[in-house]
Protein backbone atom coordinates (compact mmCIF):
# COMPACT_ATOMS: atom_id res chain seq x y z
CA UNK A 1 0.00 0.00 0.00
CA UNK A 2 1.27 3.45 -0.74
CA UNK A 3 -0.18 7.01 0.77
CA UNK A 4 0.21 10.34 -0.95
CA UNK A 5 0.06 11.83 2.48
CA UNK A 6 3.03 13.60 2.41
CA UNK A 7 2.30 15.54 -0.58
CA UNK A 8 -1.13 16.57 0.32
CA UNK A 9 0.23 17.61 3.90
CA UNK A 10 2.84 19.30 2.14
CA UNK A 11 0.15 21.63 0.11
CA UNK A 12 -1.62 22.45 3.07
CA UNK A 13 2.03 22.97 4.55
CA UNK A 14 0.61 20.38 7.50
CA UNK A 15 3.47 19.71 9.54
CA UNK A 16 3.63 15.88 10.72
CA UNK A 17 3.19 16.93 14.08
CA UNK A 18 0.03 19.62 13.29
CA UNK A 19 -1.91 16.55 11.28
CA UNK A 20 -1.08 14.35 13.87
CA UNK A 21 -3.00 16.25 16.37
CA UNK A 22 -5.66 17.22 14.13
CA UNK A 23 -6.48 13.35 13.65
CA UNK A 24 -5.50 12.46 16.85
CA UNK A 25 -2.76 10.27 16.60
CA UNK A 26 0.99 10.28 17.64
CA UNK A 27 3.74 12.02 15.04
CA UNK A 28 5.18 8.59 14.71
CA UNK A 29 1.97 6.85 13.52
CA UNK A 30 1.83 9.74 10.18
CA UNK A 31 5.44 8.82 9.72
CA UNK A 32 5.21 5.05 9.48
CA UNK A 33 1.53 6.06 7.46
CA UNK A 34 3.22 8.19 5.19
CA UNK A 35 5.90 5.08 4.36
CA UNK A 36 3.25 3.10 3.98
CA UNK A 37 4.43 0.78 7.07
CA UNK A 38 0.90 1.08 9.17
CA UNK A 39 -2.60 -0.19 7.83
CA UNK A 40 -4.25 2.33 9.75
CA UNK A 41 -8.13 1.75 10.95
CA UNK A 42 -10.83 3.23 8.81
CA UNK A 43 -11.39 5.53 10.75
CA UNK A 44 -7.95 7.08 10.91
CA UNK A 45 -7.82 6.57 6.88
CA UNK A 46 -11.49 9.01 7.14
CA UNK A 47 -10.06 11.32 9.58
CA UNK A 48 -6.48 11.92 7.68
CA UNK A 49 -8.52 12.39 4.31
CA UNK A 50 -10.91 14.76 5.76
CA UNK A 51 -8.07 17.18 7.30
CA UNK A 52 -6.29 16.83 4.18
CA UNK A 53 -9.59 17.40 2.39
CA UNK A 54 -9.23 14.91 -0.22
CA UNK A 55 -11.04 11.32 -0.65
CA UNK A 56 -9.82 8.23 0.60
CA UNK A 57 -9.63 6.93 -3.40
CA UNK A 58 -7.04 9.78 -3.69
CA UNK A 59 -4.99 9.45 -0.83
CA UNK A 60 -4.34 5.50 -0.36
CA UNK A 61 -2.94 3.44 -3.66
CA UNK A 62 -3.38 -0.26 -3.68
CA UNK A 63 -1.28 -2.29 -6.08
CA UNK B 1 -21.32 40.09 52.28
CA UNK B 2 -22.10 38.59 48.81
CA UNK B 3 -18.76 39.97 48.05
CA UNK B 4 -17.57 37.17 50.07
CA UNK B 5 -20.08 34.77 49.28
CA UNK B 6 -18.68 34.95 45.62
CA UNK B 7 -15.05 34.82 46.49
CA UNK B 8 -15.51 31.68 48.17
CA UNK B 9 -17.41 30.35 45.79
CA UNK B 10 -14.92 31.37 42.88
CA UNK B 11 -12.47 29.65 45.08
CA UNK B 12 -14.52 26.46 45.51
CA UNK B 13 -15.00 26.60 41.74
CA UNK B 14 -11.01 26.98 41.48
CA UNK B 15 -10.23 23.77 43.17
CA UNK B 16 -12.82 21.99 41.62
CA UNK B 17 -11.60 23.26 38.50
CA UNK B 18 -7.47 21.89 39.72
CA UNK B 19 -9.17 18.75 41.61
CA UNK B 20 -10.53 17.69 38.00
CA UNK B 21 -7.39 18.11 35.86
CA UNK B 22 -4.93 16.52 38.34
CA UNK B 23 -7.65 13.53 38.16
CA UNK B 24 -7.72 13.99 34.47
CA UNK B 25 -3.51 14.26 34.38
CA UNK B 26 -3.59 11.01 36.34
CA UNK B 27 -6.13 9.14 34.16
CA UNK B 28 -4.07 10.70 31.37
CA UNK B 29 -1.01 9.46 32.70
CA UNK B 30 -2.30 5.58 33.65
CA UNK B 31 -4.67 4.96 30.77
CA UNK B 32 -3.16 6.84 27.46
CA UNK B 33 0.02 8.37 29.41
CA UNK B 34 2.27 9.62 26.39
CA UNK B 35 4.22 6.24 25.51
CA UNK B 36 8.01 8.02 26.26
CA UNK B 37 6.96 8.38 29.95
CA UNK B 38 5.45 4.46 30.11
CA UNK B 39 8.67 3.60 28.38
CA UNK B 40 11.16 5.50 30.96
CA UNK B 41 9.29 4.79 33.92
CA UNK B 42 9.04 0.52 32.69
CA UNK B 43 13.03 1.10 31.82
CA UNK B 44 14.10 2.46 34.89
CA UNK B 45 12.63 0.22 36.85
CA UNK B 46 13.89 -2.72 35.05
CA UNK B 47 17.27 -1.38 35.36
CA UNK B 48 16.68 -1.06 38.61
CA UNK B 49 15.43 -4.32 39.73
CA UNK B 50 18.41 -5.31 37.56
CA UNK B 51 20.94 -3.62 38.82
CA UNK B 52 19.51 -4.66 42.67
CA UNK B 53 19.41 -8.20 41.88
CA UNK B 54 23.17 -7.97 41.48
CA UNK B 55 23.95 -5.78 44.22
CA UNK B 56 21.31 -7.06 47.08
CA UNK B 57 23.47 -9.53 47.78
CA UNK B 58 26.52 -7.45 48.95
CA UNK B 59 24.34 -4.52 49.78
CA UNK B 60 22.21 -6.81 52.76
CA UNK B 61 24.62 -9.45 53.29
CA UNK B 62 22.43 -12.86 54.98
CA UNK B 63 19.21 -11.03 53.98
CA UNK B 64 17.21 -13.53 51.18
CA UNK B 65 18.54 -11.77 47.97
CA UNK B 66 14.75 -12.67 46.20
CA UNK B 67 12.63 -11.39 48.72
CA UNK B 68 15.35 -7.44 49.08
CA UNK B 69 14.81 -7.69 45.16
CA UNK B 70 10.86 -7.64 44.85
CA UNK B 71 11.04 -5.43 47.46
CA UNK B 72 13.35 -3.24 46.78
CA UNK B 73 12.49 -3.01 43.05
CA UNK B 74 8.96 -2.07 43.65
CA UNK B 75 10.05 0.55 46.25
CA UNK B 76 12.28 1.96 42.95
CA UNK B 77 8.76 1.42 40.89
CA UNK B 78 7.42 4.11 43.16
CA UNK B 79 10.02 6.33 43.24
CA UNK B 80 10.33 6.05 38.99
CA UNK B 81 7.08 6.60 39.24
CA UNK B 82 7.19 9.84 41.34
CA UNK B 83 9.89 11.50 39.52
CA UNK B 84 8.45 10.64 35.72
CA UNK B 85 5.01 12.54 36.80
CA UNK B 86 7.07 15.29 38.02
CA UNK B 87 9.90 15.70 35.61
CA UNK B 88 8.72 13.32 32.46
CA UNK B 89 8.36 14.88 29.14
CA UNK B 90 4.47 16.46 28.62
CA UNK B 91 2.54 15.76 25.63
CA UNK B 92 -0.78 16.08 24.30
CA UNK B 93 -0.11 13.71 22.12
CA UNK B 94 -1.92 10.08 23.46
CA UNK B 95 -1.32 6.41 22.91
CA UNK B 96 -3.18 5.68 19.44
CA UNK B 97 -4.45 2.20 18.15
CA UNK B 98 -1.09 1.54 16.71
CA UNK B 99 0.37 2.04 20.19
CA UNK B 100 -2.14 0.06 21.76
CA UNK B 101 -1.73 -2.64 19.12
CA UNK B 102 2.09 -2.94 20.07
CA UNK B 103 1.50 -2.82 23.73
CA UNK B 104 -1.10 -5.94 23.28
CA UNK B 105 1.41 -7.78 21.00
CA UNK B 106 4.21 -6.88 23.17
CA UNK B 107 2.26 -8.34 26.07
CA UNK B 108 1.25 -11.41 24.46
CA UNK B 109 5.05 -12.22 23.24
CA UNK B 110 6.20 -11.35 26.63
CA UNK B 111 3.44 -13.64 28.32
CA UNK B 112 4.44 -16.70 25.57
CA UNK B 113 8.09 -16.72 26.70
CA UNK B 114 7.27 -16.64 30.41
CA UNK B 115 5.41 -19.43 29.84
CA UNK B 116 7.92 -21.21 27.71
CA UNK B 117 9.97 -20.58 30.68
CA UNK B 118 8.11 -22.20 32.81
CA UNK B 119 7.63 -25.27 30.99
CA UNK B 120 11.23 -25.58 30.16
CA UNK B 121 11.98 -24.88 33.98
CA UNK B 122 9.16 -27.53 35.36
CA UNK B 123 11.30 -30.12 33.52
CA UNK B 124 14.24 -28.92 35.20
CA UNK B 125 13.26 -28.99 38.67
CA UNK B 126 11.60 -32.81 37.92
CA UNK B 127 15.04 -33.76 36.67
CA UNK B 128 16.62 -31.75 39.87
CA UNK B 129 18.74 -29.56 37.46
CA UNK B 130 17.65 -26.48 39.44
CA UNK B 131 17.34 -25.09 42.73
CA UNK B 132 15.85 -22.24 42.76
CA UNK B 133 13.67 -20.57 45.29
CA UNK B 134 10.10 -19.52 44.59
CA UNK B 135 10.83 -15.70 45.70
CA UNK B 136 14.20 -16.46 43.13
CA UNK B 137 11.91 -17.71 40.59
CA UNK B 138 9.19 -14.90 41.15
CA UNK B 139 11.63 -12.55 40.83
CA UNK B 140 13.57 -13.91 37.67
CA UNK B 141 9.75 -14.29 35.87
CA UNK B 142 9.10 -10.64 36.50
CA UNK B 143 12.65 -9.81 35.52
CA UNK B 144 11.97 -12.11 32.13
CA UNK B 145 8.63 -10.63 31.56
CA UNK B 146 9.80 -6.93 31.55
CA UNK B 147 12.67 -7.33 29.90
CA UNK B 148 11.05 -9.00 26.91
CA UNK B 149 7.71 -6.86 27.22
CA UNK B 150 10.23 -3.96 26.16
CA UNK B 151 12.31 -5.88 23.75
CA UNK B 152 9.41 -6.71 21.90
CA UNK B 153 7.51 -3.21 22.09
CA UNK B 154 11.05 -1.70 20.61
CA UNK B 155 11.55 -3.97 17.72
CA UNK B 156 7.59 -3.85 16.87
CA UNK B 157 7.69 0.33 17.10
CA UNK B 158 10.96 0.20 15.09
CA UNK B 159 8.76 -1.68 12.83
CA UNK B 160 5.41 0.16 12.13
CA UNK B 161 3.05 -2.31 12.69
CA UNK B 162 1.69 -2.81 9.13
Amino acid sequence: MKTRIKEFRARLNLTQEELAKKTGVRRETIVFLEQGKYNPSLKLAHDVAKVLQITMDELFLFD
Amino acid sequence: MKEGLNTSLQYISNIKCCESNFLLDLTHFFEVGEMNRRLVLVVSLAVTMVLFNLGAAFLFPGADTSVVTLGVGLAAGIVSAGISLLFGERSEVVSDKRTKKIHNEAMAYSWWIVFIFIAVYFWLDYFGKTKQTAPELASTIFILMTVTYILFWFVRERKGFS
